[in-house]
């Protein structure tokens, strides 16, 4: 479905991306994580051919992204954390841009504006920021494209909506859907994403299902801090009422994973995201 | 008719436009209407009415209407919102340039040909009601106008290239890159006759046919300098990358 390998980018002379490589499956909803700068926004732009690999190659929907077809743009749906709408109403917006998508399910559309509470005779720009993020998701899901690439999509919604995002999100993913989320709302998202991809440093530091790292990763939380040196600690911080650890655990049977504390102590070690999937017997 | 251009995605484009533009067409159609209503007293005080009024106000609306809204028709391709949404609509740079292209000069041309003959007919019966007397309608097939708009496309090219190529400012700048480049053709010019001719004296029956140079720097003007500019434009929107408009 989406193969980055060699992948060289930067901006200007400062450099982003070296050799990144990087492999999605179809029917799978990616979350992309990273701190500020480390190119999650950059790197959904270059699946989607909005910017120009400087070198190796990202085939999404297996063609070149940066070829920009038009039938691979009508199979591909980004929804950009800068989002903007042109003045006119919802009806004249769909007339204009669906039958650019031979797939477009204008029942799904409508089905999906009844979801988000949006009337198909509002003119956009007198949306809210959130309202209209959920009129561009609305769109999106019903062009039925089966790469959709979403850049912090649940900032701006208010609660409701974004529980409701997630069970939008859900019930749209199919067998030959991939969905790619960049974020920092790992809460918000964090029971919808799966495998996460972790960028960080210009590489791929991690790309697992939640399975893989449930299988490998025991996390607690403790009022005091674990004793220094205990057997399987890898990592702990502090947090809201005491304290949490991550312990390698190769015997751990999937219990509760807290994302933001995983994605804390691998960006602090960046070893661990090898340490902890060696096969047994080694570091691969 | 190709993977590069197709005629139904042309159409599609042309549509999505009109539908963005429709409001910024009616704007200048009140503008146009203004002035066609209020424009006749004026006419009248200087004796100037009847067709001649008619293709001045077509030529005035063509010219300012046609380079403003040239020179902003890649206003969404360098907006750092608005890009994304331009690269990402499913059709070829080629389409997408030959859409804008179309927008400003045979849409726009028929348009403003089209609105001119209702408005002067609409005018002329006022006129008529009001003060009677001899009534000219505006002739879209008016000779004189078809033989200015070669040369509004060479200004429209000029403005398409100014749109596609400079990401803010896009009229004053094309303006000044016009003045830059005729100052220094024309000093570049003033040079070269200058030692060419200089110790040359046409004497007896010295004759040089310049017939030829004429007639080729008029096709260059009117032919290969708008094609030239159009073909950059679609060089310049298909090598555009997102982060152009940051």
């Amino acid at each position: 479905m989406l193969e980055i390998s060699g992948l060289s980018f930067g901006y200007d002379r400062r450099p982003l991306f070296a050799d990144l490589g990087l492999t999605l499956e179809r029917g799978t909803i990616s979350g992309l994580l990273g701190v500020n700068g480390a190119g999650k926004s950059t790197l959904l732009k270059l699946m989607t051919g909005l910017l120009f690999a400087k070198s190796g190659t990202v085939r999404a929907l297996g063609r070149d992204p940066a070829a920009r077809e038009p039938h691979f743009l009508a199979d591909v749906f980004m929804l950009p954390e800068d989002i903007h709408v042109p003045n006119m109403s919802v009806q004249a917006y769909v007339r204009a841009r669906a039958p650019f998508y031979a797939k477009f399910d204008a029942a799904s559309f409508a089905r999906y504006l009844r979801e988000f509470e949006l009337k198909d005779d509002t003119r956009l720009p007198t949306l809210s920021y959130g309202q209209q993020k959920k009129f561009l998701l609305a769109f999106g899901l019903a062009t039925q494209a089966r790469l959709v690439l979403l850049d912090e999509p649940t900032n701006g919604l208010d609660i409701p909506s974004k529980s409701l995002f997630r069970r939008v999100i859900a019930e749209a993913l199919t067998d030959e859907r991939t969905f790619v989320i960049s974020t920092h709302q790992v809460r918000d998202l964090g029971t919808l994403m799966d495998p996460l991809v972790l960028l960080h440093q210009g590489r791929v530091l991690l790309n697992r299902t939640l399975a893989e790292i449930g299988s490998r990763v025991r996390m607690t939380h403790s009022v005091s801090p674990p004793a220094a040196g205990a057997a399987g600690l890898v990592f702990s911080e502090p947090a809201v009422g005491g304290f949490w650890s991550v312990w390698q655990d190769s015997s751990a049977s999937e219990g509760p994973l807290d994302l933001e504390v995983l994605f804390n102590a691998l960006v602090t070690r960046p070893d661990l995201a090898t340490s902890l999937f060696a096969p047994a017997g080694g570091v691969s | 008719m190709n993977d590069q251009l197709s005629l139904r995605r042309l159409g599609l484009l042309l549509r999505n436009d009109l539908l963005h533009d429709q409001r910024a067409y009616l704007i200048v159609s009140a503008i146009i209407a203004v002035l066609a209503l209020f424009g006749p007293a004026g006419a009248v005080y200087f004796d100037y009415t009847g067709a001649g009024f008619y293709r001045t106000v077509f030529l005035i609306a063509l010219f300012s209407f046609g380079t403003i809204t040239t020179s902003m028709a890649f206003a969404d391709l360098h907006g750092r919102a608005t890009s994304t949404a331009f690269l990402l609509l499913p059709a070829t740079a080629l389409e997408k340039t030959v859409a804008r292209l179309l927008m400003s000069t045979a849409v726009l041309i028929g348009y403003l040909l089209f609105f001119t003959t209702v408005l002067s007919l609409l005018v002329e019966v006022l006129k008529l009601v009001a003060f009677g007397g001899d009534n000219v309608l505006f002739s879209p097939f008016d000779p004189v106008v078809w033989s200015v708009l070669p040369h509004y496309l060479v200004v429209q090219a000029l403005f398409f290239l100014g749109a596609a190529w400079f990401r803010r400012l896009n009229y004053i700048k094309t303006l000044l890159a016009l003045v830059v480049i005729v100052a220094g053709l024309t000093a570049f010019g003033v040079g070269v006759t200058w030692s060419v001719a200089e110790g040359v004296r046409f004497e007896g029956d010295y004759f040089f046919d310049f017939d030829w140079v004429v007639e080729a720097l008029y096709y260059t003007y009117i032919v290969l300098l708008p094609v030239f500019c159009w073909f950059v434009a679609w060089l310049r929107v298909k090598e555009t990358q997102v982060r152009h408009g940051v």
